[in-house]
């Protein structure tokens, strides 16, 4: 038997409209700390703009007590040091057998369902995202990979959802979309650090400029597969 | 015997209320096991428990209420002392609640999906 698609929260956490995220101790003790609350805030402030009709809010238990299904946050916020990110649910250490680069540019979410409705979601980020692997990417770059992550668990959103590149945002992906990070040559222009989502293309007489990230926004058609979710 | 659902397994006081009728689980008691039981009741006949109640992990009325009328439903009585159904959760309490429990949850077995998204290229340029 396949596996179900999601298509949207629990009854007990819909009817709320309210998403609450934990972020571990150890994220909130490291430089990862201010980017989860900036990302917090960027999605609420882009979900009161749009309407999506669901709020993130800091929750300061993890999910899920012994036995429990729908106890303590419905997403945790973590990162990975390691090769291989792990989380406790229902009593039970699941390890994640999908490698996560802890200096990669990427993101992982895991979405625990039932009968096709999620109970909970697990975000791990990289611990130290470099790029080029010789530093360090900027805070809007985290930014941006933070929101995207937080767009899967708030929409229960598949990589077969992620934005094509006619539908530039923050969430673009692959295999739908391939962004990609750009960096200057000068590691101390850091601050040029971007996201491509969309690449220039020459017509003759004009050219179609590339659109970038930042700005994190959101395209109506990632919005509207959110609003749905949250009907 | 042993608890077997994940809910109830391995709690000492709830293993202990299975065991021996001295170690039942009456009203005015609050902990942990006391929030299980309410989350098994919610979960299996969708009660209404006082949300006060649930945030204190106590065995209040609404929760002792719950617990008679689960009884009462599957006629859950220990005829050797009493004729009618009680709101006291006992050896045989525990053991259909554990039951239902197990069952609950093969009903709604837990599935995993994982999604990773990488920004391709770690591209060079002279922004």
């Amino acid at each position: 038997m396949g596996e179900m698609a999601i298509d949207q929260w629990i009854e007990e956490v819909k009817v709320r409209h309210i998403l609450s995220v934990f972020p571990t101790e150890r994220l909130r003790r490291s430089r990862w700390g201010p980017i989860f609350d900036g990302a917090r805030d960027k999605f609420n402030e882009l979900s009161a703009k749009h309407k999506l009709g669901v709020k993130l809010e800091t929750a300061n238990d993890p999910p899920a007590r012994e036995g429990f299904l729908d106890g303590g946050a419905d997403v945790q916020f973590d990162f990975t040091g390691i090769p291989f990110p792990s989380f406790r649910f229902r009593s039970e250490d699941r390890k994640i057998d999908q490698y996560i680069n802890p200096v990669g540019t990427e993101g992982y979410t895991a979405q625990l369902s039932t009968g096709g409705r999620m109970l909970k979601a697990f975000i791990f980020v990289p611990m130290y995202p470099l790029a080029n692997f010789d530093r360090e990417v900027n805070d809007q770059i985290k930014l941006f990979i933070a929101v995207h992550e937080l767009i899967h668990a708030a929409g229960c959103l598949s990589n077969s959802d992620h934005s094509p590149e006619a539908t530039p945002d923050c969430f673009c992906g692959p295999p739908i979309s391939t962004p990609s990070l750009i960096t200057d040559a000068d590691p101390a222009n850091d601050k040029n650090d971007k996201v491509e989502l969309k690449s220039g293309r020459q017509l003759p007489g004009r050219f179609i400029p590339p659109v970038f990230a930042p700005p994190i926004t959101l395209s109506g058609r990632t919005v509207g597969l959110i609003q749905k979710r949250w009907k | 015997m042993p608890l077997a659902s994940p809910l109830f397994r391995g709690d000492a006081k709830l293993e202990a209320a299975g065991e021996s009728n001295p170690a039942h689980i009456m009203p005015n008691a609050v902990d942990e096991h006391v929030a299980k039981i309410q989350y098994a009741l919610r979960k299996l006949d969708a009660a209404i428990i006082d949300p006060q109640e649930i945030e204190s992990r106590t065995y209040g009325p609404s929760t002792a209420a719950a617990v008679l009328k689960y009884k009462q439903k599957r006629n859950i009585i220990n005829r050797s002392y009493e004729q009618q159904a009680d709101n006291i959760v006992g050896i045989m309490t525990i053991a259909a609640l554990d039951k239902e429990m197990l069952d609950w949850y093969r009903r709604h077995p837990l599935e995993i999906t994982g999604i990773v998204c990488k920004l391709a290229n770690q591209a060079q340029r002279n922004t």
